[in-house]
């Protein structure tokens, strides 16, 4: 009984007409959600949390670099998701929500990148090094451009998502290496100080404002994913009937 | 009580790059979305113009 009424629920999604009502209710609400846990979580990493005892007050550059890496290896792993069923149920939306999470992916990277580079000036004291997890990194940003760029180079938005998805796929084993990397190889980059299995290294005291900002970027990836979605959604189906009956009811 | 934000220029920037960048993903499918609205009404009215002109309808 919950089985078929979660299939039924999964197709319904999938039809555009249901697609495009929720993506265009649920965003105020996912912008509401992030604004008001940035805010604590701003808040609070800069005037709350103590400086670090080594690294004083740069420590808190980590509020946006660390919530920005996740969402940037999470939304990876989500465009993975649903290229596997875009390939293999030719569901439409997951096509669309893969293609329009790939510029979201690599705004979260660059900006991983960039502040990563800010902290590592005064800590390292290089903007830049070769080091493993700072390279597969910038892999990945690669790797969104790449997307980005065989999604746009296909007339065809259907064929050049299918070839785009077969890359996500394709990607994924960059993600493992970003991860394990400060493990596998000797890195100047710091190992994980968070874990969600066993001991953190972090004090505890260091690490509310940080909850709040990784949840603040799920609620941003959600609800500027599904804006982009719904705008790539109206201008595939640009000649279809819901569209123009929605556009007359606007006008 | 007043805050205190005597931070390096490294941290304000962090935080400016991320205000910037974010700013740009809540913005971007708003502005998209005013001109894929502009354009499909434009392609409506084009539409409808060629219709009430063609002496077939």
């Amino acid at each position: 009984m919950i089985w078929t009424t979660l299939k039924v629920g999964f197709h319904r999604l999938g039809t555009p007409l249901v697609f495009h009502r929720l993506s265009t209710v649920l965003p105020p609400w996912l912008w509401a959600g992030f604004v008001i846990c940035a805010a604590i979580g701003v808040y609070q990493a800069l005037y709350v949390v103590p400086a670090d005892y080594q690294q004083g007050d740069s420590f808190r550059i980590l509020y946006v670099h660390v919530p920005a890496a996740w969402q940037a290896m999470a939304t990876y792993m989500v465009m993975a998701v649903l290229a596997v069923i875009a390939l293999v149920w030719r569901i439409r939306i997951a096509e669309i929500m893969a293609m329009v999470s790939a510029p979201i992916g690599a705004a979260m990277t660059l900006l991983c990148l960039a502040t990563g580079s800010i902290w590592g000036r005064p800590m390292w004291g290089t903007w830049w090094a070769w080091d493993a997890r700072l390279t597969s990194m910038l892999v990945l940003l690669f790797i969104y451009l790449g997307i980005m760029a065989l999604y746009a180079a296909y007339e065809d938005h259907r064929k050049g998502a299918r070839v785009a998805c077969l890359l996500i796929l394709v990607g994924v084993i960059n993600i493992p290496i970003i991860h394990f990397s400060v493990e596998w190889w000797t890195t100047l980059h710091q190992g994980a100080t968070i874990r969600f299995f066993g001991e953190s290294t972090m004090h505890p005291s260091m690490l509310p404002p940080l909850i709040w900002m990784t949840v603040a970027f799920k609620f941003l990836y959600a609800a500027a994913l599904l804006g982009r979605a719904r705008n790539e959604l109206l201008l595939q189906d640009r000649s279809r009937n819901w569209v123009k009956t929605l556009m007359l009811k606007a006008t | 009580m007043i805050p205190d934000f005597n931070y390096a220029p490294f941290v304000w920037s962090s935080y400016a790059i991320a205000v910037a960048i974010i700013a740009w993903q809540m913005l971007q499918p708003w502005l998209k979305h005013r001109q894929v609205r502009n354009e499909l009404r434009e392609d409506l009215r084009a539409q409808q113009l060629e219709q009430r002109h063609d002496p077939k309808t």
